[in-house]
């Protein structure tokens, strides 16, 4: 691979002129003429029947259209579909569940009818009309309680609200346990969280009644996965639908989903015929768009007196909420039940998961989606192994890393890890976050009665989403190949079409370097087009940082078809033997001639004047590739916090935060660093300020950004960043995507460094959100 | 109810409903889209706009998604779109770019605008006084440490006559 | 989240406000800031038929220090008092209270008045003006008067505040001699309401003995605390660790926080002292240097 200065470069961003201008396209922004707006009528009720929606009074109010409730899309409308139905034993069972029901409701927040005005204002007028009752019944929101006999049921298909138990073994899990010197025990709560981009869900329908063709503009962070499930539930033909994401504002797994509002919103615009417009509230938001986490674990290690962990054993409850959504079943199996190994040598596995219904929003991927939970698991009971043993957290972790040399590493549950060195990452943190000089100052403080904690999290997750035949064999309805197109225009201008939809991730730009790189042509020459279904072959999107390692890998491979083919063109042109000609810069010349070559310009005009065109060599320079990765990517890294905890209030002030943080080759190191700055501030959200809470009747508290604490820039402390190179040894580029390694390594850093800090109390676990008042209780219970 | 009022140098005269709020006076009547909705609390602000009141010398950021579009009556409002002159970016749209302090860029020119507050009443700022300055700015993105940056960053540059 | 529609008055007078107000009583809401009243439209909790917009009305905004009292109208934004330098050592809690409020834009355009008016029982005026022992100016149609701050927050969201009086402004008197204060507010993360919040304000004499002390605490009621049993223990003593610690004793036996997501009663109690403690110290410690 040549390696010239745009790959690895620090280049300032394409997309944002735009952006920082105010001239971005958002979903919301867009409004054909003659566009109408629907509002939705959402169930205050957590459970309940449907009695009776009365919409007289609604429809007849100026301005309004329509009003829609579940009868008017009875057998016209398909069922939300899951797309990762994931193979157990006995088998997943998936509720059928409509986008507006007809006669019960399971969730708060659910949509219950639609009203269509001219205007959005008359919408949410004639919303507040419509007369609706209801009779509540029951509401289950915990899955520990769901499981239980006696707990209102939500389906009668699915009998104590458990739509799968999972199981997945590794190893020889009762060997591991019958040699063990200690088994350390722990309860752990990943909870709920709120994935809260900050910009709303939205989608805009256009129906060409002409042609029958429709257009839909959705905030999606997969549009070619939007438009097989929207045609699925709208049962209109796939290829008569075209789904466009424009500029979205981000997504962290939520947008992946494909919600009912978007399939009722493009059945509405064939029956006006006018364009549709639906923009989320915030507290629509909330309340509907899919949630994260929120898995209740148990867990049990085994390990000897010398710090070697031999096996674990797991039983997680994970909460999906009222209904399947896109890829909530494999989340709390697969993507975390594959990594419970972590990053050491542990030999043996056994997890067990029960997929929970429960009434309260669905539960999808959230950024790292099963890995945090994962890495939280590992990383925690490290510690608590750690301190079991009177071991230095780092020490233990030394004691059964992976060695470098034994990559490719296959874990007990199977899988491999491609490459890693994780005691340089250790070494390097400890390093950068002065380890040593800390210890030194927590003993100082500490008889001074100053509380001070030092947490370690060494992490590797499984990423680059992924190969097809792994995948599918979990389940999942699709591989995760991700495909390619690299077209050069006859002026030598070229454009990239990419089936990843990046939504702030920057592929704009690092695909630019990438093509700039294999083709030796300058970025500004690059065109990215991400995002629509009419353009681009077929994607599976961005999520599960895929849209490096194997968008990139697929561009990579389509970008080498192009200088392979360029130089069967210039062949022809200059009339000498392929192999005698090099490809540098950008240009093909003979070897030993400089003088005499073609710039790929040249070559690309000649394609298309294509009157010197070797045999079998067809007209045109472009390019498409499909590429189907053999493996996952495993990045990895140790991240260091350091905390300071008021005694007498219990707020805990991160004072350093450090990471380290391998991500293979870099593209673009500006770009990777934003990426690990905003995961680990999601990660911090999430240890010690973030949590959707539901009262026991279902009603969600945290409706709202007042209540929902979302950390401000005055809640998180300047990151210390800092990388090492170990690339992939399968990726094309040798890259492995960096996108959510902060959100999976930050939050055991954070909840370690607590611990630690008030360890000398006896404190030995507190669960996350880690708030003022938690840290206050256990001081107090363990001062007594 | 008439509205006559000021927005990026432009006099707009408009015929609106008093419960019409400013942010969507904004993006939907006049068409400046830069301006965003995303919450219903006033929290995170990334509907920011500046207005002068008539009684006033100077611009105030402000949440236009709380504020309704008939108290700007007689005022000048400035959004996103005017930041820029003749096609010119302003130096805090220029640090932002530079730092990297936008991935999605939706909560951005809340932010942005913000900053431009901010830094007439700070013009020599450390961090904190921005990680402050911003408080009432959420982003889900960036973690806020390139936003800081590149407000500083800013700051020296407009702070250089 | 779209309010109901209303009637829009931007009356240029007090005089014409409050003819407005007596014709349209009951039906109307006045809107100064609008930071506390357009988020509870907008969620449709309240729909006036009739909004009265005061926020041109410059009579009622000032902010006037006399000899004896420091007078300030009910527009004052927060951002004002925030950047107000007091002559008087002892007004140093405004600053304090109004820097804790929101966030910048919100300071930008919120009111004093409007705060005051809107008594949410997490807002941070309503201590402050408990503990200054504010005098609260009322104004409609019949004429003035004044209302004692401990007697003008009455509930959740509910003052002495007749519904065709406007909050024209405060009155705080100024105590003589070496004075302190400090607002502290314990929250979760920055522009969040109070966890807890505590006002304090400490007179002392020629031998540093306090010789009065004003103590009110927000959050942990449906309406601001004055803790007069806590205000009492100190007067005629001197400041020091003991009298300290029966100070928060008294404060946890004082009050009945409620429990939310923000805190359970338990730690709200706890803490109302902790915080009440750590504002006395900072009083004193403002004041030793002079």
């Amino acid at each position: 691979m040549a390696i010239t200065a745009i790959f690895g470069a620090r280049v300032k961003r394409k997309e944002d002129p735009r952006l920082i201008t105010g001239h971005g396209t958002y979903v919301a922004d867009i409004t054909p003429p003659g566009t109408v707006y629907v509002s939705f009528l959402r169930s205050p009720y957590s459970h309940a029947l449907i009695k009776r929606v009365d919409a007289a009074k609604a429809s007849a109010l100026r301005g309004v259209l329509s009003v829609y409730t579940g009868i008017d899309f009875k057998g016209r409308i398909g069922a939300v579909p899951t797309g990762w139905p994931i193979t157990t034993d006995p088998p997943i069972k998936i509720p059928e569940y409509y986008p507006l029901p007809l006669d019960r409701v399971r969730y708060q927040g659910e949509p219950v009818a639609a009203v269509v005005a001219e205007d959005r204002y008359t919408a949410k007028d004639a919303v507040a009309m419509i007369e609706a009752e209801y009779e509540p019944l029951n509401a289950v929101v915990d899955q520990e309680e769901a499981v239980k006999s006696g707990a209102p049921q939500l389906y009668d298909s699915v009998p104590n609200n458990t739509s799968f138990v999972w199981h997945l073994q590794g190893g020889d899990i009762e060997a591991a346990f019958a040699k063990a010197d200690t088994i350390v025990k722990q309860r752990l709560v990943n909870q709920r969280l709120q994935p809260t981009p900050i910009e709303n869900r939205a989608v805009l329908a256009l129906y060409n009644q002409g042609t029958g063709d429709f257009t839909i503009y959705a905030t999606s962070q997969a549009p070619h996965i939007h438009r097989l499930l929207l045609s699925s539930m709208m049962k209109i033909p796939e290829h008569k639908i075209r789904v466009i994401a424009p500029d979205v504002g981000g997504g962290f797994g939520s947008k992946i989903t494909v919600y009912g509002t978007d399939a009722i919103v493009g059945l509405i615009a064939q029956d006006l015929k006018r364009p549709v417009k639906y923009v989320e509230e915030r507290s629509e938001n909330f309340l509907s768009t899919t949630h994260g986490r929120d898995h209740i674990q148990y867990v049990e290690l085994a390990a000897k007196k010398d710090g070697r962990m031999l096996g674990v054993r797991v039983t997680s409850y994970a909460n999906l909420g009222a209904y399947l959504s896109t890829a909530s079943p494999g989340v709390p199996t697969y993507l975390f039940g594959l990594m419970l190994s972590g990053a050491y040598k542990i030999s043996a596995v056994d997890c067990k998961v029960y997929g929970v219904l429960t009434n309260t929003a669905p539960v999808d991927a959230y950024r790292g989606a099963g890995r945090p939970e994962a890495t939280y698991l590992v990383e925690r009971m490290t510690d608590l192994l750690a301190r079991e043993f009177g071991m230095d957290p780092a020490e233990i972790r030394r004691v059964n890393f992976i060695r470098k040399e034994e990559f490719p590493y296959t874990v007990c549950v199977g899988i491999q890890y491609d490459s890693g060195d994780y005691i340089n990452t250790l070494e390097k943190a400890l390093e950068l976050a002065d380890y040593k000089g800390l210890r030194e100052q927590q003993k100082r403080l500490r008889e001074n009665g100053k509380l001070i904690g030092i947490g370690i999290s060494s992490y590797v997750e499984m990423c680059g989403l992924g190969p097809s035949r792994a995948v599918r064999g979990t389940g999942f309805a699709l591989g995760l190949y991700e495909s390619a197109v690299v077209r050069v225009h006859p002026t030598g201008k070229v454009t990239v079409l990419t089936g990843t939809s990046p939504h702030g991730q920057g592929e704009e730009t690092t695909f630019a370097q990438i093509v700039a790189e294999e083709l030796g042509v300058s970025i500004d020459d690059v065109e990215v087009v991400h995002g629509d279904t009419g353009a681009i072959p077929w994607g599976m999107g961005t999520y599960g940082s895929r849209t490096t390692p194997v968008g990139g890998g697929a561009l990579a491979l389509a970008a080498r078809r192009i200088v392979e083919k360029g130089k069967k063109i210039a062949s022809g042109v200059l009339e000498v033997a392929e192999t005698d000609l090099v490809f540098e810069r950008g240009r093909f010349h003979v070897k030993g001639a400089p003088s005499k070559g073609l710039t790929i310009q040249e070559v690309a005009l000649s394609s298309y004047q294509s009157d010197r065109l070797p045999q079998g060599v067809e007209p045109g320079l472009e390019s498409t590739v499909f590429y189907d990765p053999s493996n996952f990517t495993f990045p990895f890294g140790t991240h260091v916090c350091v905390v300071e905890i008021d005694r007498e209030t219990g707020v805990v002030r991160i004072v350093k935060y450090v990471a380290v943080d391998d991500c293979g080759r870099q593209i673009n190191p500006l770009i990777v660093e934003g990426q690990v700055h905003g995961g680990i501030a999601q990660g911090i959200g999430q240890a010690l300020y973030e949590q959707s809470v539901y009262d026991e009747n279902g009603t969600l508290l945290t409706s709202t950004l007042q209540d929902y604490a979302l950390p401000t820039a005055m809640e998180l402390p300047e990151f210390l960043t800092a990388s090492t190179v170990t690339p992939s040894p399968h990726n094309p580029l040798g890259v492995k995507g960096v996108g959510e390694t902060g959100t999976i390594a930050a939050p055991p850093a954070v909840v370690n460094a607590v611990v630690d800090a008030l360890s000398h109390f006896g404190v030995k676990h507190i669960d996350m959100p880690i708030t003022p008042e938690k840290v206050w209780r256990a001081i107090r219970e363990h001062s007594r | 109810m008439k509205l006559k009022l000021k927005v990026n140098d432009y006099d707009v005269e408009s015929e609106v409903e008093p419960r019409l709020l400013l942010v969507d006076y904004i993006r939907e009547r006049l068409g400046l889209t830069g301006t965003h909705i995303g919450c219903d609390t006033s929290n995170c602000g990334a509907c920011t706009v500046l207005v002068k009141f008539p009684s006033s010398k100077r611009f105030v950021s402000l949440k236009s998604c709380t504020f309704f579009a008939v108290q700007a009556d007689g005022c000048e409002v400035k959004t996103i779109e005017g930041l820029s002159k003749e096609g010119k970016m302003h130096p805090i749209q220029r640090a932002f770019w530079e730092n990297h302090a936008l991935q999605c860029g939706y909560c951005t020119p809340g932010f942005i605008m913000q900053a431009y507050s901010f830094l007439e009443e700070h013009p020599s700022p450390i961090s904190e006084e921005i990680r402050r300055g911003i408080s009432g700015n959420l982003c889900r993105c960036t973690g806020y440490q390139n936003i800081v940056k590149a407000i500083l960053d800013a700051s020296k540059e407009m702070g250089v006559v | 989240m779209i309010p109901m529609g209303f009637e829009y008055f931007r009356p240029q007078t007090l005089d014409d406000a409050l003819n407005l107000l007596s014709e349209y009583e009951g039906e109307a809401k006045i809107l100064a800031g609008g930071q506390s009243l357009i988020p509870l439209l907008k969620l449709r909790l309240l729909s006036p038929k009739y909004l009265i917009d005061i926020g041109r009305i410059q009579s009622l905004s000032y902010i006037r220090e006399k000899q004896h009292s420091l007078e300030v109208g009910c527009l004052v934004r927060h951002r004002e008092l925030e950047a107000f330098e007091a002559k008087n050592v002892g007004l140093q809690m405004l600053a304090d209270a109004a820097s804790s409020i929101g966030d910048p834009q919100i300071r930008n355009i919120g009111t004093f008045g409007g705060s005051l008016a809107h008594a949410d029982p997490s807002a941070d005026w309503t201590a402050v003006t408990l503990t200054l022992n504010a005098r609260i100016k009322l104004i409609s149609l019949s004429g003035e008067r004044e209302v004692m701050a401990e007697d003008f927050f009455t509930g959740s969201f509910s003052t002495a505040l007749r519904p065709d009086e406007i909050l024209a402004g405060v009155e705080i008197p100024l105590r003589k001699g070496r004075v302190s204060s400090c607002y502290q507010k314990l929250k979760r993360k920055a522009g969040d309401f109070a966890t807890v919040g505590s006002a304090v304000l400490i007179t002392f004499d020629q031998s540093g003995t306090c010789s009065e002390a004003g103590i009110a605490l927000t959050s942990v009621a449906d309406r601001p605390v004055k803790v007069r049993k806590a205000e009492e223990l100190l007067k005629g003593r001197k400041i020091e660790d003991g009298i300290i610690n029966e100070v928060c004793d008294v404060i946890k036996e004082s009050i009945n926080p409620p429990s939310d997501i923000r805190g359970s009663s338990e730690y709200r109690r706890e803490m109302a002292a902790v915080i009440t403690k750590r504002a006395i110290f900072t009083a004193i410690g403002r004041i030793s240097g002079g």
